[in-house]
C-alpha cells in the first residue's frame, strides 16, 4: 500500500516535472514512437533512442500498438495524427503508402542506398531490420533433429505435433518448398489456382499432426511445454528464449521466409522532420549494427555486417551459412492476393477439424 | 305489484363538457412536463448512449452499404461508366477520364484506397491500378484507350470495366452479398461465391453452434449452483457468491491462460490423468472445441449463476412444500412448481451467455484449434488487417440483426422482459 | 363430491384419530422448540394452535406435515405411523400462511395440481376442480392466474386445493393473518362452515387469540415449547389452568401478590398495598409463596354504597377511556397495583370523577389465584 502510495506520487511528480519542463523548454520536442513494443522495443531503445537522446535532447514516449493500419487509418481520416515514428510490417508499409497514410520518404537522407540490400527501401519507408520465419526444435527431446523444410512435413521420420501460425502467409510457401518448388519459383507457382491447390495438398499431409498458434509468444511456449515436437516461429523469439531462458532449442534455418521491418512516418505526423533525421540516423550503418547486440534481427545493409561480432552474426537470418535456401517474402503478392487466399485457408481449416 | 315509472333520465347537472375539456387540457399539461423532467434526467445517459453506442454502430451499419472510394477519387470516370450498357467495351471518353484520374489520383496520394477497394472484387485489381498509374505518369497520353491498353492489356477486358462500374455504385449490395458468401456475377445475378471462398456462412453456423452449446453447458452447471446460492444459509451464500464473482475481477486474459495451462498436453489435467494411469496418451484438450467450450462455459458461467440466482432468490421454499403436501414427489415438485418458476431467469441467462458468446473473440482464439473461429475473428481480420470496414460492417450487421431476432424469439418463449433484477 | 369429501362422524373410540405423544423437538440437541409434548385430536374435530411466536406451535404443525421430524415421540393418525413417512405420502392437506399458490398456473391447475400429481383422470380432475371451485364460490376465476386474484379470493383458492383430494386431515398455518379484519371474520366463518359440511379435521394454527376462541372445538395454548393448556373456548377463558393462559387468553388483571391462607376451594392474595382478595383455586398453590390474580376486567364493578359481592378494595380512579359500548376505567390500588375494568355505557351517567376515591367489589367465584409463571417464561412475557 506505502509503496503504492509512493508510485503514484512518483508519478504525479513526474507529470509535474514533464509539464515544467514542457512549459520551460519549449525547444525540445518529444516524438511519439508506435511499436510492437516487446523486445524489439527494449533494443531499439537501447541501441537508438537512448544514445539519440544523450547526444541531442530529444525525448521519446513509446507506445505499442498490435500492427495493422486500422488506427493509423482513422487517425489521417481525422486529420489528428499523434504518431511521428511508426513499426510497420511489411504489408501495412506498402498498403500504407499505397494510400497516403505515411510521409514520402527522400531517399537521400539515407546516404549511399546502393549499400542497403534490394528491396529495404520503398518510397514510404525504411527497413528498420531483417527478421525471418523459421522452425526450431528441443534438442533434449530430439537428439538427431530436423534439417530441412522437408522434414518438418515428414511425419513418418518426425511423428508428433508440430506448431505453425495459423495464416496461410509463410505457410503455403513452406507447403510448396517442401513439395520441391525451389525458393525462385515459390510465388510464381502460388499465383495460379493449381499451385494453391498444390500447396494445400501438401498441408493435407500433415493436416492433423497441426498445432496452430496466433501470437509469436506462443511458439516457444509450445515448443517448451512440449506441446509440439517442432514449431514454426519468429527466429527472434527462439533466440531469446535460448539466450535468456536457456531453452535447448536448435532454430532450423533452412527453408526460413526473411522479411524486412520498416521505419515510417505517419502523414501529418506532428514531428515530421525530426522523425526522419532520426530514422537517418537509426539506419547509419554504425548505429544499425547496435541492434543486433540486444536482438537477433539482421541489419538491412551490408556495410553493417562486419561491424557485427561473429557470435552474434551466426545467429542472424542473414548470416551466410543459414541464407542458402531463404525465401523473401512477396508482400505485393499478399496484399493483393491475401484475402482470396484466407478465405481458401480458413475453408480449408474447417475441413481439417471436421475430417 | 305497481308498474314503476322510469326515473328521468336527465340528471340535475349535466356534464360540463367545456370543463371537462380544460381539465384534461391541465392534466396533460401537468403529464407533459413531468415527462420533460424525465427526460431531462435521463439526458446525459441517452447522450452518452448516442455517442458511444448507437453512433458507432450505425456508422458500422451504413459502412456495409456505403461505397464511397472509387466514386470520390474518380468522380468523372464513375460517373462515365455508370451510362455504359457493359454491351462492348466503355467509350473513348470512359478511357480519357479514367486514365487522367488514375494519374490524379496516385499524386492524391488516394489511388491506394480505390486500389484496396477494387482488390476485394478481383486480387488483380490493386497492382493493374497501381502499375497502370505508374506507368501513365511517366507517359504523355495522347490516346488514352491505346496508352491503357499499352500499359496492360487487362484494359481491354470487359469484366474489368464491369468490376469498376459496381464499385461506382453507392449504396452498394455487395458488402452484404459478401458476407454472406454471395456475389453479383457477371450477368448481374446473385450467385453463390465458389466453395474454397464460401467462409462467412460457415463461420456464421459455427458461431452459432459454439454459442448454442456454450449456453448449454452453462446452463447445466450453473443451474445447481444458482440453487444452492438461492437456498443455503446466508452466511455460507455469501461465501459462495464470493467464489462466484472473484472471476469478474480477474484479467480475461489471465483466466484463459490459466485453462491454457491446465489444458495442454503436458499441463496439469493431463499430467494428472496420465498420473493416474487412466489414460496412455494425453488426452486432447486445448487447441480444438473442447478447449473453446470449457473456456468459454467458464468465462460465462457467472452470468448465467447470477442471471438464474436472481430469479431462483425471490422463489420462497413454501412452493415446494405446498407441492410436497398436494401429494407431488420432491423431484416432481421441482420440475413441475419450482422450475416453472425460473424460466424468466433462465432465459435471460441464456439470452446474455448466447449473445455475448455470439461476439467473443480472445478465449476461442487462444483455446480453439483449427475450424474453431468465430465471426467475431473474420470481422477483427477484416478490421485490422485488410482494413476492410464495408465488409467487416456487413458481418457485423447480420450479427446484430441475428441476435434482434434471437431475442425476440427468445422473449416470446420465456418473456425476458418479465424478469426484474434483484 | 361432496359426498365423498364429507366423513361421517365416527363414534368417539377410545384411540383418538391423531396422536402426537411424547414428541420433543430440537435443533441442536440443547434447546427444544418442542418439548414433551402430548397432543390427541379427534376425527371431525377443530383444533387451534394458539400461542405468541416461538412458542413451538407451527414446528408442531409442520410435525404433523412431515416438513419437520420430531427428535423424539411418534405422531400417529389412524393408529398408524405417521412419523416416518414423507409429507407426500401422509395425506394431509395444507393451507400455508401466504397460501403458496403456484403463481405460473391457473386457479384451475392450482387446485387440481394434487389430483394431477397422482395420475388422476383427466376428466375426472376437470370436473373435481369445477366442485371444488363451485365450493368457495370461485368458479368465475378458474382461468385466472392467482396474481390476479383479491387476497380473499386467494385464500379461498387455497382452501379449495387443500381440499380437493379429500385428504383425513387438513392443516392451517395463520390461514387468515394476510387479509384485513373485515375479510377475516368472512373467512372465520366459510372455514367454519367448510369443516361443518365436510366434517373436517382441522389443526389451525393462529396467533390471534379471537379466532381460535371463535373457530375451534378445542384450543391448545402454547408456550415456550409446551402446552400450557387445552381445552375448549370457554373453559380456556373462563378457568385457565396458569398465569400465562390467563394472560394470553382474553384481557386479565394479574396483579402479583403472596398466598396468605388457603382454605377448602379458596385462597387468600395479599396485595403489596395491603389489600386481600379471596377467590377459587384450580391448581395446588402453598401458603406464604406468590400467587397471581385472575380476574377478568369486565367481572368488576364500583361499589355503591357497602356493596360487597365478596371482594371490596378500595383505590383513587386514574382514568377513563371511551370505548364505544364500554368504558374502560382504571383504578390504582396503591404501590404498583391498579385494576381495570370494563363499565358497560349505562354507567356513564353515574362514573366518579378522575381522581375521586373509588371501591371496586366483586365475586370470590369470579377470581381465582394462579400459580405464578416459571422464571423463564416470565421474563419473555412481561415484555
Amino acid at each position: 500500500m506505502k509503496t503504492m502510495r509512493n508510485t503514484h506520487l512518483l508519478a504525479g511528480a513526474s507529470v509535474l516535472a514533464t509539464m515544467f519542463a514542457a512549459g520551460s523548454l519549449r525547444a525540445e520536442t518529444e516524438l511519439s514512437v508506435v511499436t510492437y513494443g516487446g523486445a524489439f522495443e527494449n533494443a531499439v531503445q537501447e541501441a537508438y533512442f537512448k544514445p539519440y537522446t544523450e547526444a541531442n535532447g530529444t525525448e521519446f514516449n513509446f507506445e505499442s500498438y498490435d500492427g495493422g493500419l486500422a488506427k493509423l487509418a482513422a487517425m489521417v481520416q481525422a486529420n489528428n495524427t499523434t504518431w511521428d515514428i511508426i513499426d510497420l510490417e511489411s504489408n501495412d508499409a506498402v498498403a500504407g503508402c499505397d494510400e497516403g497514410l505515411l510521409e514520402p520518404l527522400d531517399e537521400s537522407i539515407l546516404g549511399d542506398t546502393a549499400d542497403f540490400i534490394p528491396g529495404a527501401i520503398s518510397d514510404c519507408a525504411v527497413a528498420s531490420m531483417i527478421w525471418s520465419t523459421v522452425f526450431a526444435y528441443d534438442k533434449e527431446k530430439l537428439a538427431d533433429g530436423p534439417t530441412s523444410i522437408s522434414d518438418f512435413f515428414d511425419t513418418a521420420k518426425f511423428p508428433g505435433k508440430r506448431g505453425l501460425r495459423k495464416s496461410p502467409k509463410g505457410t503455403l510457401e513452406w507447403a510448396l518448398l517442401a513439395d520441391g518448388v525451389s525458393k525462385d519459383e515459390v510465388y510464381e507457382v502460388l499465383s495460379s489456382k493449381e499451385g494453391v491447390d498444390r500447396a494445400f495438398a501438401k498441408l493435407d499431409t500433415i493436416k492433423k499432426d497441426i498445432t496452430w498458434w496466433e501470437s509469436g509468444a506462443q511458439a516457444p511456449q509450445l515448443l517448451a511445454d512440449g506441446a509440439v515436437v517442432m514449431t514454426q516461429a519468429y527466429n527472434g523469439r527462439i533466440h531469446d528464449a535460448v539466450k535468456n531462458d536457456g531453452s535447448p532449442f536448435v532454430t532450423v534455418w533452412d527453408g526460413q521466409i526473411y522479411d524486412f521491418e520498416w521505419w515510417g512516418v505517419p502523414a501529418g505526423a506532428p514531428n515530421a522532420d525530426e522523425a526522419f533525421e532520426l530514422i537517418a540516423y537509426a539506419s547509419s550503418p554504425e548505429v544499425v549494427a547496435r541492434l543486433s547486440k540486444y536482438i537477433s534481427y539482421a541489419p538491412p545493409r551490408k556495410s553493417a555486417l562486419p561491424l557485427i561480432d561473429d557470435e552474434i552474426l551466426s545467429d542472424l537470418p542473414t548470416a551466410e551459412a543459414n541464407f542458402n535456401n531463404a525465401v523473401q517474402i512477396d508482400v505485393d503478392f499478399w496484399v493483393d492476393n491475401f484475402d482470396v487466399i484466407n478465405k481458401r485457408f480458413q475453408v480449408w481449416l474447417a475441413q481439417a477439424a471436421n475430417s | 305489484m305497481n308498474a314503476t315509472v322510469p326515473a328521468p333520465a336527465v340528471s340535475p347537472t349535466a356534464p360540463d363538457t367545456l370543463n371537462d375539456a380544460e381539465r384534461l387540457q391541465a392534466y396533460r399539461r401537468v403529464k407533459r412536463r413531468e415527462s420533460r423532467k424525465a427526460l431531462l434526467l435521463a439526458a446525459p445517459l441517452l447522450l452518452f448512449l448516442l455517442v458511444t453506442f448507437i453512433a458507432p454502430i450505425g456508422t458500422l451499419l451504413l459502412r456495409s452499404v456505403q461505397n464511397p472510394e472509387v466514386p470520390q477519387a474518380m468522380p468523372d470516370a464513375t460517373a462515365l461508366l455508370q451510362q455504359w450498357d457493359e454491351s462492348g467495351l466503355p467509350d473513348a471518353d470512359v478511357y480519357a477520364a479514367m486514365a487522367r484520374e488514375l494519374v490524379e489520383a496516385s499524386k492524391a496520394g488516394e489511388l491506394g484506397r480505390v486500389a484496396r477497394r477494387m482488390n476485394f472484387y478481383n486480387p488483380a485489381m490493386r497492382s493493374l491500378l497501381l502499375k497502370s498509374a505508374r506507368k501513365l505518369k511517366r507517359m504523355s497520353v495522347e490516346d488514352a484507350q491505346l496508352a491503357l491498353l499499352e500499359v496492360d492489356g487487362r484494359w481491354g477486358d470487359k469484366e474489368i470495366w464491369r468490376v469498376l462500374k459496381r464499385a461506382g455504385q453507392s449504396p452498394t449490395p455487395d458488402y452484404l452479398l459478401n458476407a454472406i458468401d454471395r456475389h453479383v456475377d457477371q450477368d448481374g445475378d446473385v450467385a453463390s461465391l465458389p466453395p474454397e471462398e464460401s467462409v462467412y456462412m460457415a463461420a456464421f453456423s459455427r458461431t452459432i453452434w459454439i454459442s448454442l452449446s456454450v449456453t448449454l453447458l452453462c446452463l447445466a452447471l450453473a443451474y445447481p449452483v444458482a440453487w444452492l446460492l438461492a437456498n443455503l444459509p446466508e452466511r455460507h451464500s455469501r461465501r459462495m457468491m464470493l467464489l462466484v464473482i472473484v472471476p469478474f475481477w480477474t484479467s480475461l486474459l489471465v483466466r484463459t491462460t490459466a485453462w491454457y495451462v491446465l489444458l495442454q498436453p503436458n499441463g496439469v489435467i493431463n499430467s494428472l490423468l496420465t498420473g493416474m494411469g487412466m489414460v496412455s496418451q494425453p488426452v486432447p484438450l486445448i487447441f480444438n472445441r473442447t478447449g473453446v467450450l470449457i473456456g468459454m462455459t467458464h468465462i460465462m458461467l457467472p452470468f448465467m449463476i447470477l442471471a438464474i440466482y436472481s430469479v431462483m432468490k425471490g422463489i420462497s421454499p413454501v412452493y415446494l412444500r405446498a407441492a410436497q403436501s398436494l401429494g407431488a414427489k420432491p423431484l416432481g415438485a421441482f420440475f413441475r412448481v419450482y422450475v416453472p418458476q425460473t424460466l424468466a431467469g433462465v432465459g435471460a441467462g441464456c439470452f446474455l451467455v448466447f449473445v455475448l458468446s455470439l461476439g467473443y473473440y480472445i478465449t476461442p482464439a487462444l483455446l480453439g484449434g483449427a475450424g474453431d473461429e468465430m465471426i467475431s475473428q473474420l470481422i477483427s481480420i477484416q478490421t485490422n488487417q485488410q482494413l476492410n470496414w464495408g465488409l467487416a460492417g456487413a458481418l457485423s450487421a447480420y450479427l446484430v440483426i441475428f441476435t434482434a431476432i434471437f431475442y425476440f424469439i427468445f422473449n416470446r418463449l420465456v418473456g425476458i422482459d418479465r424478469l426484474r433484477f434483484g | 363430491m361432496t359426498s365423498s369429501i364429507h366423513q361421517k362422524k365416527e363414534q368417539p373410540s377410545s384411540e383418538p384419530f391423531i396422536s402426537l405423544t411424547d414428541i420433543s423437538k430440537s435443533y441442536d440437541g440443547k434447546d427444544y422448540v418442542v418439548y414433551d409434548l402430548n397432543l390427541a385430536i379427534n376425527k371431525g374435530e377443530f383444533v387451534s394452535l394458539l400461542g405468541p411466536s416461538g412458542s413451538g406451535k407451527t414446528t408442531t404443525l409442520m410435525m404433523l406435515a412431515g416438513f419437520e421430524t420430531p427428535s423424539q415421540g411418534e405422531v400417529r393418525m389412524g393408529g398408524k405411523r405417521l412419523d416416518k413417512l414423507p409429507p407426500y405420502d401422509r395425506d394431509i392437506g395444507m393451507v400455508f400462511q401466504n397460501y403458496a399458490l403456484f403463481p405460473h398456473m391457473t386457479i384451475a391447475q392450482n387446485v387440481g395440481f394434487a389430483l394431477t400429481v397422482r395420475n388422476v383422470d383427466r376428466r375426472e380432475i376437470k370436473a373435481r376442480v369445477k366442485q371444488a371451485l363451485e365450493m368457495v364460490e370461485l368458479s368465475h376465476v378458474a382461468n385466472r392466474r392467482p396474481a390476479q386474484l383479491s387476497g380473499g379470493q386467494q385464500q379461498r383458492v387455497a382452501l379449495a386445493r387443500a381440499l380437493v383430494f379429500e385428504p383425513a386431515l387438513v392443516l392451517m398455518d395463520e390461514p387468515l393473518g394476510a387479509l384485513d379484519k373485515r375479510l377475516r371474520e368472512h373467512m372465520q366463518y366459510e372455514i367454519m362452515r367448510l369443516h361443518r359440511e365436510l366434517g373436517l379435521t382441522t389443526v389451525y394454527v393462529t396467533h390471534d387469540q379471537s379466532e381460535a376462541l371463535t373457530m375451534s372445538d378445542r384450543v391448545a395454548v402454547f408456550f415456550d415449547g409446551r402446552i400450557q393448556q387445552i381445552a375448549p373456548a370457554r373453559e380456556l377463558y373462563e378457568s385457565p389452568h396458569n398465569a400465562f393462559v390467563a394472560n394470553f387468553v382474553g384481557e386479565n388483571n394479574g396483579l402479583d401478590g403472596r398466598v396468605s391462607a388457603i382454605d377448602q376451594n379458596t385462597a387468600s392474595l395479599a396485595l403489596a398495598g395491603g389489600a386481600v382478595i379471596r377467590g377459587g383455586i384450580s391448581q395446588s398453590l402453598s401458603v406464604n409463596t406468590h400467587g397471581m390474580l385472575f380476574l377478568r376486567p369486565e367481572q368488576l364493578r364500583i361499589a355503591k354504597g357497602d356493596e360487597n359481592l365478596g371482594n371490596r378494595v378500595s383505590g383513587v380512579l386514574e382514568d377513563i377511556v371511551y370505548c364505544g359500548d364500554h368504558h374502560r376505567v382504571r383504578v390504582h390500588l396503591g404501590e404498583n397495583d391498579r385494576l381495570v375494568c370494563k363499565l358497560t355505557n349505562s354507567w356513564e351517567h353515574s362514573l366518579p370523577a378522575i381522581g375521586s376515591k373509588v371501591d371496586l367489589t366483586w365475586r370470590i367465584e369470579d377470581c381465582k389465584v394462579l400459580p405464578p409463571l416459571l422464571a423463564s417464561a416470565q421474563s419473555s412475557v412481561s415484555s
